[in-house]
């Protein structure tokens, strides 16, 4: 079994993976975030993202959903930040790169889905001071290794 | 408002009446070429929005106050009295619906500069309690806590530790004696925390030295914004005595339009004596860097890419052909929207426009002149160099249901950054 200790191996793992492997290890990075945001949000998504047959169209019509939610959920020049909030943005962008266009992006969204999903831990951590980044990480590579191990 | 705020704003108004106002109301030919610079006169068609119409109160106090024919009017009861209504009704003219893009000020054709004008009315507006509740709530938050945002020193050490944690980077908190102080906004730190990497990985190529000072990280000056001289002053001091007391040549200033105009040329003004170091926006810095070779890029853009001139960087500030020197680097694939450099168009969110939230439908409805040159352009990526712009940028697409993403100029560069040792390096800048 692959062993994954640092972001090196972890990023140069995902590069080799196709599109298609990339938008579902998207999926579980998301998951695993879920409990910083209202999960029946992205129900939709989870439910896309469990059917093999799911066609480029449904995800192009999830992805104008999603970016409203990223939109909405920006912090405005000068309004009082709501960390909390904020790492629910950041969950919406994580759940963006998982919808992305699959032969239009650099096939690098689960990597970016990750980075986004560690950043709504860091929010979340300045909200509440309990989240962890670094305890994300370390999921993300035993997530990493468990899809490579079911591939 | 009580009178005595009534008379507060009006003498405020009659304080800020410089020797520039003055000249400037008197050089005024009424002919409304003001108007067609303006977005939200351009969108609306409401005359109410003509940028010299949004200055009448301070009109008639300069008239009032310093003609002889006003100061006439007024001992004979002809005058027209400046009103707590109509302050209320400026608010809207002078804050909602002008972001000080300073489009007006290049068309007029007696030399006008009405951005300035609408800054020292906002003076006025502030002193008697006409300003928005969002800038005042963002203001105090900027010199109680640090930042309009909120964002306190744990926040910053949060954020440091993620951009250390993601680019094995060490990134130093008041270190003496470096090169660079940067500042940053709080628009990135909290929208855009790959600013933050970005800024490591390229200082770390380039082998140069900088720090962030624990006591003035944040550029964003809501003392401009509000039109509060004493506040936009206390948060210039505070970077000026950081950089001072770190000894470093260069503070610099991040991608946040206002805060590099606020600092490099406001802010001497305000404290009253030059500095003892120079002052840069990230992207003069990022052209020095790749004009001695410690800016290597590898590889470019597939999308087609076209760049949003921030207002106070471009036109208030001259940095113009840097961004499209280092847009260059990564792309073979750039487009100039119809008006670009100096004459771009406004995103309708800066001077603190988009802290106002009831100004928002006014502020998509304005977006429209922008939505037109980026989607004639055909352009897939849209770039920028200013926090703000992005997010007001992002709502504008959104709005319009365009799909495009937006990136900042210099995370794109890290982006494409290579990976090479600084000596071999420097030894091909020489070759």
């Amino acid at each position: 079994m692959k062993t994954i200790t640092n972001d090196k191996q972890f990023k140069a793992t995902i590069d080799e993976l196709s599109s298609l492997q990339n938008r579902k290890l998207a999926t579980l990075f998301l998951q695993n975030v879920m409990g910083l945001t209202d999960k029946k949000k992205y129900q939709q998504l989870l439910t896309l993202a469990s059917n093999k047959n799911a066609t480029e169209q449904e995800y192009a019509n999830l992805q104008t959903a999603i970016q409203t939610m990223v939109v909405e959920t920006n912090a405005r020049c000068g309004t009082d930040t709501d960390w909390a909030a904020q790492a629910e943005h950041f969950v919406a962008k994580s759940a963006l790169s998982c919808v992305k266009d699959a032969n239009r992006s650099n096939q690098n969204s689960a990597y970016d889905s990750a980075m986004y999903a560690r950043m709504a831990c860091n929010f979340a951590s300045i909200a509440d001071g309990k989240s962890d980044e670094q305890a994300e990480t370390q999921a993300q590579y035993q997530i990493l290794i468990q899809f490579l191990g079911d591939k | 408002m009580s009178n005595a705020t009534l008379e507060k704003g009006i003498n405020s108004f009659v304080k800020m009446i410089d020797a520039p106002i003055a000249s400037f109301f008197s050089s005024c030919v009424s002919c409304g070429m003001c108007a067609d610079a303006c977005l939200f006169y351009q969108e609306t068609g409401d005359v109410k929005y003509t940028p010299i119409a949004k200055l009448e109160p301070l009109r008639r106090a300069w008239e009032q106050e310093y003609t002889l024919f006003g100061r006439l009017k007024k001992l004979l009861g002809l005058s027209k009295k400046i009103t707590n209504e109509e302050l209320k009704q400026h608010t809207e003219l002078v804050y909602n619906s002008c972001t000080m893009c300073a489009r007006c000020s290049m068309v007029c054709p007696v030399g006008n500069d009405i951005a300035y004008m609408i800054r020292k009315m906002r003076e006025g507006m502030a002193a008697g309690g006409f300003a928005p509740a969002g800038l005042i709530g963002a203001s105090n938050r900027a010199v109680e806590i640090g930042s309009p945002m909120g964002l306190t020193l744990h926040a910053l050490s949060a954020q440091i530790k993620h951009a250390e944690k993601a680019t094995g980077i060490t990134i130093n908190l008041d270190k003496s004696d470096v090169e660079y102080m940067v500042l940053l906004s709080s628009m990135e730190l909290i929208n855009f925390p790959e600013y933050l990497e970005a800024i490591a990985k390229i200082f770390k190529q380039a082998g140069k030295t900088w720090t962030i000072s624990s006591t003035a990280f944040e550029a964003t000056n809501s003392g401009i914004q509000i039109g509060s001289s004493d506040i936009a002053r206390i948060l210039v001091k505070r970077i000026v005595d950081s950089a001072e007391k770190l000894k470093v040549k260069t503070v610099i200033s991040p991608e946040c339009g206002h805060a590099f105009t606020a600092i490099r040329y406001e802010g001497p003004n305000l404290i009253g004596r030059k500095y003892n170091f120079e002052v840069k926006h990230i992207l003069e810095v990022l052209d020095s860097f790749n004009e001695a070779g410690l800016l290597p890029t590898e590889g470019l853009e597939k999308e087609k890419l076209t760049f949003h001139d921030p207002c106070s960087l471009a036109r208030k500030g001259g940095v113009i052909d840097e961004p499209r020197r280092l847009l260059k680097k990564v792309s073979d694939n750039f487009t100039e929207m119809t008006d670009h450099g100096a004459r771009n168009w406004c995103c309708g969110g800066g001077g603190g426009a988009s802290a106002i939230e009831e100004g928002e439908p006014l502020r998509l409805k304005a977006f429209k002149t922008k939505q037109k040159q980026i989607e004639e352009t055909e352009a897939t990526t849209l770039v920028t160099a200013c926090a703000n712009c992005r997010i007001v940028l992002e709502e504008g697409v959104e709005h319009y249901n365009m799909d495009m993403p937006i990136v900042g100029l210099t995370e794109l560069l890290a982006e494409h950054l290579v990976d090479k040792p600084k000596q071999k390096l420097k030894k091909e800048a020489k070759q």
